[in-house]
């Protein structure tokens, strides 16, 4: 039985080779008197295996220690400051699998002709490699430099200084978070900033025997900090935008207000009054709804007119604020938006309300009707005996909502669809906001320019140049692992606002809400 | 007996490879190809282009140039071959060929599994609605305790005669 080396593909002199023996052979390098070893052997357990040489025929090398057959596996060593590495990354199972690995378990345990293997590459081994070069750099004779730069980190620390102090005083409690999207952006700042004052020390004093444990925070700190400065940059962009043209934006957005928010809702509601669609609703409760609405939306009219000379002031200050970042723009200007719409989000709990009511004071009238009754000890409907007085009187309040129900359902209708389309606006700013603030901008750029750096697991690639000859690379990671957490994301957005839910949120008379527990699924 | 399965003996690993093509089952010794190459009406692609270059809306053009795009990327993404590699020791390499016909494989995707964390290698009984199907599987238990099964020939999916010979092959070099 033939056994395999590795052998680092960048190593072609003669000598003793050294390296690792258990649980498969590895060779680190070559060196060339026994006793540079002696410093190393305790900390990486190294030792020598033997002389090597190469000869001319073949670009392989001749390994003289081997009595047997042996075959050859280049793999690639790294220095430890390049932060390429191999990894032998074992797959997440995603939920569906887990169903079947009770099944596939018991078989597996219970088969008998399964055959048992032993030996061979594992986590040790990749971790050999990944030590190759270092163990070569300490132990040549010429001096290598092992240290990531350190003035780096020491400017991000004294960049760091006072945002560090102001974090943690910062943070918000979460029944605040709900009031307003401004409040929460700067608590993600807020904890985005601690994080980063917190991984600079533990950076700077890695050493670089753990390498993928460093790799993950390195990558971890530098996105968090490309994001932040990406985020600002664009947020300047944005702010001298808002700045420059604030007269001319105030002015659309105070028109478009008038038309949409005021004026429409007005109309709309006069056209509930005066037989929409050539139906008659009941007249007294369609003209109730109709002046009561339409005074409650004219009241916040006037309130918005009197705020307008004062929107270009504000739209001057939201330029300056952006400057802190683009999220900070964003969530500024969903919060406007809650601001303005706070007339329809009224007039929709109301007519929620009322709408509510109407179904289930309908619904166990009809039960009456039937000669049933809701039994609500045993939570179910059960046969009734009611008085002839209650029947009667009983029927004669369920001709009652069954005749004001249209009129109800019309009114409901209207501020029920409004609120729908602002609940959709602000789920589509709050999941761009998400989006903002967590892209995996470093790790696409590592995929893109170094795959190395990212590794997901290792394959065998062949060279057939001198002989086929196996060669260890690396696979780099696949894309639907770097962007897991928008996945999530997205399954969860899809499942909270998907039409026939809501649809049905709407017929039940249920509140409509928007998905407050969705920054903790990606945070 | 079943020409589209190839073994590669090499120094340090042998490939069992299944190339993307079949003999006709009515023994009648025609051979059907999973890929294709060059088509005759492949050559009236220059006429349509001259046709509507000149059109005075671009959009046909633009809905012509996107079905040629797609045409060729699907072209160039054909299954050329699938293999198991099997390297003594190490692990076993599922990888799939893709690319045009006749030429060295554009993208090539492969999965290792280190024998440490390979439980078993089987041919699995699939449902494919009606259907039974029979495919070889590789099964993995990760690190984290969960068990990972990796089809191997998962586009071409040979019938059983061949899996069963692959099988074979393969328990003998792993258990040497």
């Amino acid at each position: 039985m033939s056994q395999t080396v590795f052998w680092p593909d960048d190593v072609r002199e003669e000598g003793l080779c050294y390296g690792w023996s258990t649980p498969t052979l590895c060779v680190a390098g070559v060196i060339h008197d026994e006793t540079a070893l002696d410093s190393l052997s305790d900390s990486f357990r190294v030792k020598v295996l033997g002389s090597c040489k190469f000869e001319r025929g073949s670009p392989h090398p001749v390994l003289e220690f081997l009595s047997g057959e042996y075959t050859i596996i280049y793999y690639r060593r790294h220095t430890a400051a390049s932060l390429r590495f191999y990894s032998l990354e074992n797959v997440e199972p995603s939920g569906a699998a887990k169903a079947r690995q009770s099944a596939l378990a018991t078989s597996l345990e219970h088969d008998y002709t399964r055959p048992h293997y032993s030996g061979g590459i594992d986590a040790t081994v990749i971790n050999q490699f990944n030590l190759a070069k270092t163990v070569d750099a300490l132990v040549q004779p010429k001096s290598s430099r092992l240290e990531l730069s350190k003035y780096l980190f020491d400017f991000m620390d004294a960049v760091l200084y006072i945002p560090k102090q102001v974090a943690p005083l910062v943070r918000i409690p979460a029944y605040l978070k709900d009031f307003s999207t401004t409040i929460q952006q700067l608590d993600v700042r807020a904890e985005q900033t601690q994080f980063l004052g917190h991984q600079v020390a533990p950076l700077r004093q890695s050493d670089l025997s753990s390498i993928h444990v460093f790799a993950a925070r390195y990558t971890n700190f530098f996105n968090t900090v490309w994001l932040i400065l990406n985020d600002i940059t664009i947020g300047v962009a944005f702010g001298t935008f808002l700045c420059e043209n604030n007269l001319v934006l105030a002015r659309m957005l105070n028109s478009l207000i008038e038309i949409y928010l005021i004026d429409w809702i007005r109309w709309a509601l006069h056209w509930l009054d005066s037989w929409p669609a050539g139906l008659k609703l009941n007249t007294e409760l369609s003209w109730v709804y109709s002046h009561t609405f339409s005074d409650l939306v004219t009241i916040w009219g006037r309130v918005l007119q009197g705020a307008a000379p004062y929107l270009p002031v504000t739209l001057y200050v939201f330029g300056i604020l952006s400057a802190t970042g683009m999220t900070t723009a964003i969530a500024l200007f969903s919060d406007l938006l809650a601001l303005l719409t706070v007339h329809i989000y009224l007039g929709y709990l109301l007519s929620r309300a009322l709408y509510a009511r109407l179904l289930r004071t309908g619904g166990s009238l009809w039960n009456l009707f039937r000669g049933k009754r809701f039994n609500v000890l045993r939570n179910r409907t059960d046969t009734w005996a009611y008085d002839t007085d209650q029947l009667l009187f009983g029927t004669i309040l369920f001709t009652l909502l069954a005749f004001l129900f249209p009129t109800v359902l019309a009114y409901y209708a209207l501020f029920a669809l409004m609120r729908l389309g602002t609940l959709l606006l602000n789920a589509g700013l709050e999941t761009q906001l998400a989006f903002m603030n967590h892209f995996p901008l470093f790790a696409l750029m590592l995929r893109a320019k170094d795959p190395w750096r990212l590794p997901g697991g290792i394959y065998f690639g062949v060279q057939y140049a001198p002989g086929p000859v196996l060669v260890v690379k690396n696979q780099p990671v696949p894309f639907s692992t770097i962007f897991v957490q928008y996945i999530r994301l997205w399954s969860r957005l899809a499942a909270h606002y998907n039409p026939l839910r809501l649809l049905w949120y709407v017929l039940r008379g249920k509140q409509l809400k928007s998905d407050s527990a969705l920054r903790d699924v990606i945070l | 007996m079943n020409p589209e399965y190839v073994v590669l003996r090499r120094p340090g690993f042998t490939e069992f490879r299944v190339e993307n093509w079949r003999l006709a089952r009515d023994a009648s010794g025609r051979v059907l190809m999973g890929v294709s190459g060059w088509h005759w009406s492949y050559s009236l692609i220059p006429l349509l282009v001259t046709l509507l270059w000149d059109h005075e809306s671009m959009v046909p053009f633009a809905g012509f140039l996107l079905v040629l795009v797609v045409l060729a990327y699907w072209k160039c993404t054909q299954i050329l071959f699938e293999s198991v590699i099997v390297i003594p020791r190490h692990g076993i390499q599922l990888e799939t060929h893709r690319g045009l016909p006749w030429f060295p494989a554009f993208t090539v995707k492969r999965r290792f599994i280190p024998l440490a964390s390979l439980q078993d290698f089987v041919i699995h009984e699939g449902l494919k609605r009606w259907n039974v199907r029979y495919y070889l599987a590789a099964v993995q238990l990760s690190g984290s305790g969960e068990f990972k099964l990796h089809v191997a020939y998962e586009n071409i999916l040979p019938h059983f005669p061949v899996l069963l010979q692959i099988y074979r092959d393969v328990h003998a070099m792993l258990d040497k």
